[in-house]
């Protein structure tokens, strides 16, 4: 038998032994106790005075604290646990999806629909790529302070976004239109102006706190609408590099 | 669910250091005053003595409260707990406790046990002095380490170590003993 093995065979005979040992000698003890005929004086009852009462309180209060810290690691140590096993429970069927073609496909795909068609996009003056190569160049490169971009309609001559605000959620929406032909606009109780933008006809058509802005350039049309103060709508407009 | 029962089982096991009091507080009492032959000073000691179970609560379990080993440890705290109070009380320094020192430099030797050797054993036990049947309890049937211990028995920790291989080494030279007998 190893050294090792040995030793603990030992060590745990040993441990029997004294425990053993010990229990002969509480025998002993008993056996002593009734042949004398004597009260044990563990049967004997001591009445505690209040001074120790008073004072055994505090340490009961301090055992408490220390058996429910004991049990709290231990619920801690028990939570962690399950976590972890949850967790790795997380990973491994994570990868073996991903690793079978036939799960990670239609994972992937699911994915990408989402991103399509509900990801919130970001304001950044620089980028126009939100629409295709042709009408990037009709994208307002300004935007109001606090909006952003929600949504991006797109078609083969025309385009929409619409923008809102994250504080108090106001919206405008901003067109563009390849070809529009003549059009009717309702400016009944509104007050109707008109002026110049980057050498361009445009009507500006205000009733109450929303605003109207239409521009031509030959068939070319931008429209914005919405809820939006005046200096602010003429800066996204005259920023609209290809109706310069 | 399961983290309910758990919070629910912790709330029933937060009485045990109180059972342990109720069980043992009164012969307790009487293994102090048997030392110090005083009643007020036999309270204070059990006080002291509960005061260092709260440091090993964790190794006491409680279905275990009502055996014999628990209630030995129980005895033996106090009866450490009386015999430094006395020791405080007639002004006699700690550090004047015998500093047991090893003759020869060795590390503590193992005692090999065979089974057939295990009745003389539990007999050699019982020959030994009684600090060296404590040191050898409080470590291998109570598995304390060297600073409970030290806490318990009131001597420094090196002196924890010390007794802990005289006891093996005069268990051993007793077992040897009654192997040629």
């Amino acid at each position: 038998m190893s050294d090792d093995l040995e030793k603990r065979k030992s060590e745990y005979l040993l441990k029997l032994a004294l425990e053993e040992q010990l229990e002969e000698e509480d025998k002993l003890c008993c056996n002593i106790e009734n042949k004398k005929n004597i009260d044990s004086k563990e049967k004997m009852l001591h009445t505690f005075s209040k001074r120790h009462e008073k004072r055994m309180k505090r340490v009961l209060k301090k055992a408490k604290k220390v058996e429910k810290k004991g049990s709290y690691c231990g619920y801690q140590q028990k939570y962690f646990q399950l976590v972890a096993g949850v967790s790795l429970f997380l990973c491994v069927g994570i990868v073996t999806v991903t690793n079978v073609e036939a799960f990670r496909v239609p994972i992937l795909c699911f994915f990408e629909e989402m991103k399509e068609n509900y990801l919130l996009l970001k304001i950044d003056n620089n980028k126009t790529n939100i629409v295709s190569e042709k009408f990037q160049s009709y994208v307002p490169m300004y935007t109001p302070e606090d909006y952003v971009i929600i949504d991006v309609q797109e078609s083969e001559k025309n385009f929409c976004i619409k923008y809102e605000n994250s504080k108090n959620k106001n919206v405008y929406l901003y067109y563009y239109w390849e070809q529009m032909g003549t059009i009717k606009i309702n400016t009944e109780g509104a007050i109707v102006d008109e002026i110049e933008l980057n050498g361009n006809k445009a009507y500006i058509i205000q009733n109450e706190d929303e605003i109207r802005i239409h521009i031509n350039k030959e068939l070319e049309r931008i429209y914005l609408n919405g809820r939006l103060s005046y200096e602010e709508a003429l800066k996204v407009m005259e920023s609209v590099e290809g109706m310069k | 669910m399961i983290i309910l029962m758990n919070m629910i089982e912790d709330e029933q096991s937060l009485s045990k250091f109180q059972k342990l009091y109720n069980q043992y507080k009164n012969i307790m009492y009487w293994v102090a005053y048997d030392i110090c032959k005083n009643e007020q000073d036999a309270e204070d000691i059990v006080e002291e003595a509960f005061i260092k179970v709260i440091k090993i609560l964790y190794k006491i379990v409680e279905d275990e409260i009502d055996t014999i080993r628990c209630k030995n440890l129980m005895i033996t705290i106090a009866k450490n707990t009386a015999i430094d109070f006395i020791r405080k009380r007639e002004h006699e320094m700690i550090s004047t406790e015998v500093v047991e020192i090893e003759k020869e430099n060795k590390s503590a030797e193992d005692i090999c046990i065979d089974i057939e050797n295990y009745r003389e054993l539990v007999f050699c036990i019982g020959l030994l002095e009684e600090k060296y049947r404590d040191i050898l309890r409080l470590k291998i049937l109570y598995e304390l380490n060297s600073k409970e211990i030290a806490s318990i028995l009131n001597i420094s920790e090196a002196n924890v170590n010390m007794r802990f291989m005289r006891a093996k080494r005069m268990l051993k030279e007793k077992l040897e003993e009654c192997k040629n007998e």
